[in-house]
């Protein structure tokens, strides 16, 4: 299976212009779910998430040769996932004209259009609550606390230092409880 | 999945309730969605890339080596070999048209057309300078001294030598002998012949035939009047004739 294959040995296929476009499909299989549910948990909606992966994966494409081995492509693919959600919702921001109060209703409003939301359940509510977090520090949870990342590989992807991951972790932990608890 | 224990210990340090809320995933994709994905997303970049023009199509990824280095001779070659054609098949177009008159005209037209065209040539008004009247009454009254100048020279010869011409008394007579004169081209010996006498003597008797030649060899340019004076002025020339004292006209 692709999964299985190490991302030296795809990064060689790609490389190889008889490979190049076999070795991408399988970049795309092995990464493709976690990198979906990552930028979903940021931007909400499906259409849009789909919308930034497959952006996200163009750029992948055309800036993969200037990949750096040093860093995990693992990593390196976070980082522009998490940067293409970030610009996305800065630019959705743009286009509704809206304050930053206004945008925290409009993703709530967003996620209670979902036809599965239940406004009874925990989760739905520790939704609720992440879209309440600025979108930077909504990555930081979401990273920490849906992908279990360790803050050693947070900071290569936020390309930030791990004590202010953490404290911005534990910030955004108090607000969502706080949300929970005062709705 | 058994969620990191690292992250877990976590939560509970923070004494976060958190640690109590199931990590269930609330969001739902499309049926498949994750099956189709890279192909959706290969397709993309096809179509980004192929927008921008870059070389993503997969045909055209498979070039030959050294395709670019020979590209620029291959295109200057390949616009040289269609402007050549072109030219060939300008050239055979032109041959198979020839120079032939594909017009013509009705037979006998050029022979014609110089006639036609002075036919239809209308007389345009030509711009004449008028002389002044009095330069023509001076040629008119020059003409009349000479006419009778002839006349009287062609009598005096009649009369004086009968043997170089028959003739009679009478003008018609004289007109015939006048004429053989000039048929002769003895005009101007004769004239050169006569003698100042015989000119006053034909002068004397031949008196008011005689004031018109006066009026031409006495009056100057300047002297006669302007051609509107004789229409305004039926006595204009009566004027001038007494103020050179050469008496009235025959008009009255």
């Amino acid at each position: 299976m692709a999964e299985h294959l190490d991302d030296n040995e795809l990064l060689f296929q790609f490389k190889n212009e008889a490979t190049r476009e076999a070795a991408f499909t399988r970049i795309i299989k092995k990464y493709q779910e976690k990198l979906y549910w990552h930028i979903r948990r940021m931007v909400v909606e499906h259409e849009d998430a789909n919308d930034v992966l497959q952006n996200m994966f163009i750029k992948v494409w055309k800036n993969l040769d200037k990949f750096r081995e040093d860093s995990q492509l693992y990593t390196w693919l976070y980082r522009i996932a998490t940067n293409e959600s970030l610009t996305f919702l800065e630019q959705l921001k743009k286009r509704k004209s809206v304050s930053l109060s206004d945008d925290d209703n409009f993703l709530s409003n967003k996620l209670q259009a979902d036809k599965h939301f239940d406004g009874n359940k925990l989760e739905w509510k520790l939704q609720l609550a992440i879209q309440q977090l600025p979108d930077k520090q909504k990555a930081v949870f979401n990273l920490r606390y849906f992908d279990e990342m360790p803050y050693e590989e947070m900071s290569r992807v936020l390309e930030t230092s791990e004590g202010s991951l953490k404290a911005s972790y534990h910030h955004a932990v108090k607000k969502i409880e706080d949300y929970i608890t005062n709705r | 999945m058994q969620p990191d224990i690292t992250i877990h210990n976590e939560l509970k340090e923070l004494n976060s309730l958190l640690v109590n809320i199931p990590k269930t995933n609330v969001f739902t994709v499309p049926n498949g969605y994750f099956d189709f994905l890279s192909n959706d997303i290969l397709q993309g970049i096809n179509n980004e890339l192929a927008i921008n023009g870059l070389i993503i199509p997969a045909v055209e990824r498979n070039i030959p080596e050294g395709y670019f280095e020979g590209l620029a001779d291959s295109i200057i070659n390949k616009i040289k070999l269609e402007e050549y054609n072109g030219d060939q098949q300008a050239a055979t177009l032109r041959s198979s048209i020839g120079t032939g008159n594909v017009f013509s005209v009705p037979e006998g037209y050029f022979n014609g057309l110089a006639a036609s065209i002075q036919r239809k040539i209308v007389p345009t008004a030509t711009v004449v300078t008028m002389k002044p009247r009095r330069s023509f009454f001076m040629y008119a009254i020059a003409a009349a001294l000479t006419g009778l100048l002839g006349l009287s020279l062609f009598s005096v010869f009649d009369e004086r030598s009968n043997d170089i011409i028959q003739t009679t008394n009478t003008p018609m007579a004289v007109l015939d002998n006048a004429n053989k004169i000039l048929e002769n081209k003895n005009f101007d010996k004769m004239i050169e012949s006569l003698g100042d006498d015989e000119i006053l003597s034909y002068l004397k008797n031949n008196g008011e035939d005689v004031n018109a030649a006066l009026v031409a060899s006495v009056s100057e340019d300047k002297t006669l009047p302007d051609e509107d004076a004789y229409y305004m002025d039926e006595n204009a020339l009566d004027n001038i004739l007494s103020e050179l004292n050469i008496g009235k006209t025959g008009n009255n």
